[in-house]
């Protein structure tokens, strides 16, 4: 309403307020700013950790793992079923240029589907009227079809395989032993042909080579040690390692180290050490034991659980499909947490600032009071009167929540551009404060800020039904 | 009868000692009517003013304009009847000075919802009336006492309402320009019809109404 907003307007201008009541709009502003900043800051980073987490989790883990019950002899029928869901490079080639699409193609599916269900629907109860019956199966639901383009199908079909690589591994246990130091770590026996399909970490090589000359089978012992390992086992060039053997004279192995790789993760670059899978075969002499699982990479981690599921059904009941978040879990349950607290938190904090907004209208109802009786003589309504002074109080929320979010977005700014805040990447894994700055979530705390400053003005109004006009005036 | 007031009490709770400001007033104003209350300061005259206009509830009796009970009209009810049926003038004017003079006259019209356009119009032809619309664009600060008061006449007669109550408005200004205003007073009660109660402790002004009355210990006496 005009009214409202014109009054509200004049009431609130500074210009026209006392000095007092202008400093302490002026605090509460700085207050709810600084809440709504912070929240900002705080947000942004656990998204960014989010982020870089998923990021790096992705980069050594799969996003779909198979696993069989006591390790695979075999993993032809892994690897056929998952080929069947491989997307072609034209495929890929066409899904990445109509991935848009994605949502209208859900929504027609969806639409055909009912189509069809209530063709069959009305068919089941026509049975018994064979004169309308007939009629009635001449329209086949297939026809429906012709109002989703071939392109929409042909996309559904695409998206449906989103297998862009798959790689077999071992899994084995072991000591290494090196200049006195004595760790236990993971091998991994990776697959040097096809493992740069699935997984995407840093690696250092000595000399310029690929993973698959590193890693070839040769008479020396081939090993790539995880950048933390390596500097923990004090960078050597030669590591013994110890293996599980029955024959004594195999139990000592020494490897050579064809350099390392970086997760991002300190617990992978920690523990981690990268074999030939064949070779690891005969040095942990795995029997017919050829894989642990098969790693499987898609085009989109959003996928794995449709594809999971696909391999769950398709493959015999002693294999299992396993998605990177279940295998990770806990930390993303973790993270979760901290995004909680952290919301909840900094919530309190905006919420403290907001209630500096009754004190600033109770001061501007006491100082206006003379021109609400006025108004009141005039025969304004209570309820308007209520508006006027909500408005002013969301207006000076606005400005706060306005003020806040310039400032967070400012700090989250310069934190990720000037790397502002450094981390021990030994414990981190990251050299610089990862920062996420996330639209939805900034328009969500603008919108919390907002609401609690309309509740908090809305509780401040409510004084001015008590006002005597009488007195006032 | 356009207001009644029956055995109308006031009393304000002083701890021990309660002043009983008004003890039983019984009056009466019929449409149209032009009527004077006079009484000494402190004598309780804008409280029973306000009483009657609904700024304030009396502690007994009862009040009826048009024969309804406006002390048992709810919330929004009183609100109306202040902005539709009645119209105040006060001893300090009291516009509101973030406002000009042609905004504080619309602004009975705004509350009561009417289009800025038709309030801007009523609230000239207001201004029109009172000698002001040469001036409608000047903030209070920038009027003299006797034209802001010419102001609060135009916005008191802005609704048509059936009745102003007019307390001390030529308290505060000079004789001369006291004496114009309160022309304009009779002006509005003359050409519109509009009901008129002045509340003056000044007897030489009532001494030009046709009706008028004495508000002593708390009690009101036709003069």
């Amino acid at each position: 309403m005009k009214l409202v907003s014109d009054i509200a307007k004049r009431f609130n201008s500074s210009r026209h307020l006392p000095r007092s009541l202008a400093v302490m709009r002026a605090v509460s502003i700085a207050g709810i700013a600084i809440g709504t900043a912070t929240l900002i800051v705080a947000l942004s980073i656990v998204a960014g950790f989010q982020r870089e987490y998923r990021r790096s989790v992705l980069d050594f883990n799969a996003h779909v793992v198979v696993l069989e019950a006591n390790e695979m002899k075999d993993v032809a029928p892994v690897v056929g079923f998952a080929s069947a869901l491989r997307q072609t490079k034209d495929e890929k080639k066409f899904f990445g240029r109509t991935a848009f699409m994605m949502p209208a193609v859900k929504a027609m599916t969806a639409i055909y589907q009912s189509m069809k269900n209530f063709h069959d629907d009305i068919s089941l109860r026509l049975e018994e009227r064979p004169e309308f019956y007939e009629v009635w199966e001449k329209i086949q639901p297939e026809r429906f079809k012709v109002f989703v383009p071939d392109i929409l199908l042909r996309l559904k079909t695409t998206s449906e395989k989103g297998v862009i690589g798959m790689t077999p591994f071992l899994y084995r246990e072991g000591l290494a032993i090196s200049k006195g130091i004595i760790k236990g770590i993971v091998v991994k026996g990776v697959d040097p042909k096809t493992v740069r399909e699935v997984n995407r970490m840093r690696l250092n090589l000595a000399g310029d080579i690929s993973i698959d000359d590193a890693l070839a089978p040769s008479k020396y012992l081939n090993v790539i040690l995880g950048k933390a390992l390596f500097e923990r086992l004090g960078s050597p060039e030669k590591i013994t390692l110890m293996v599980p053997q029955t024959a004594k004279d195999k139990q000592f192995v020494t490897a050579t180290v064809a350099g390392t790789f970086e997760s991002g993760l300190y617990d992978y670059d920690s523990q981690f050490a990268l074999m030939n899978i064949e070779v690891a075969r005969t040095v942990f002499e795995t029997g017919g034991i050829v894989a642990t699982g098969v790693e499987i990479k898609l085009d989109d981690p959003e996928k794995a659980q449709a594809i999971a599921y696909a391999l769950n059904n398709a493959l015999p009941s002693v294999y299992q499909a396993i998605t990177w978040d279940e295998l990770n879990r806990d930390l993303f349950e973790a993270l979760s947490l901290e995004k909680l607290v952290f919301s909840i938190i900094m919530g309190i904090l905006v919420v403290v600032a907001a209630f500096n907004i009754i004190g600033v209208l109770v001061l501007l109802i006491c100082y206006r009071a003379h021109e609400v009786a006025i108004l009141k003589a005039l025969g304004i309504r209570t309820d308007l009167l209520r508006k006027i002074f909500t408005r002013s109080g969301v207006s000076t929320g606005l400005a706060g929540t306005a003020i806040g979010i310039g400032l967070g977005l400012g700090i989250s700014w310069a934190v990720k551009h000037f790397h502002l805040i450094r981390l021990e990447p030994e414990i981190y894994f990251l050299s610089a404060l990862p920062l996420d700055i996330s639209w939805p979530i900034c328009g969500k705390i603008a919108l919390f800020s907002l609401l609690m400053c309309y509740v908090t003005s809305r509780i401040a109004a409510r004084r001015l039904a008590g006002l005597p006009i009488s007195e006032a005036l | 009868m356009l207001l009644t007031a029956n055995d109308v009490k006031k009393s304000y709770d002083g701890g021990a000692a309660a002043l009983d400001v008004l003890k039983g007033v019984d009056f009466e104003i019929g449409e149209g009517n032009l009527v004077g209350i006079y009484g000494a300061s402190g004598s309780g005259k804008s409280t029973l003013l306000h009483i009657m206009g609904g700024l304030d509830r009396p502690t007994g009796g009862k009040i009826s304009f048009e024969g309804d009970d406006i002390n048992k009209m709810s919330e929004t009810a009183l609100a109306r009847f202040r902005n539709r049926s009645i119209g105040f003038v006060f001893q300090f004017y009291h516009l509101l000075p973030e406002f000009t003079a042609i905004e504080n006259a619309m602004m009975p019209c705004l509350i009561a919802g009417q289009k800025r356009k038709q309030a801007r119009q009523k609230a000239m032809e207001a201004l029109e009336e009172v000698g002001l619309s040469d001036r409608a664009s000047h903030r209070p600060s920038e009027l003299s006492g006797g034209e802001q008061q010419r102001v609060a006449l135009a916005r008191a007669a802005v609704m048509r309402p059936k009745l102003i109550l007019a307390d001390e408005p030529t308290g505060n200004l000079d004789r001369e320009t006291g004496e114009r205003v309160f022309d304009y007073l009779l002006k509005l009660n003359r050409d519109d019809g509009i009901a008129m109660l002045i509340v003056s402790h000044n007897q030489e002004l009532l001494d030009l109404l046709p009706r008028k009355h004495l508000l002593r210990d708390g009690k009101l006496n036709e003069l």
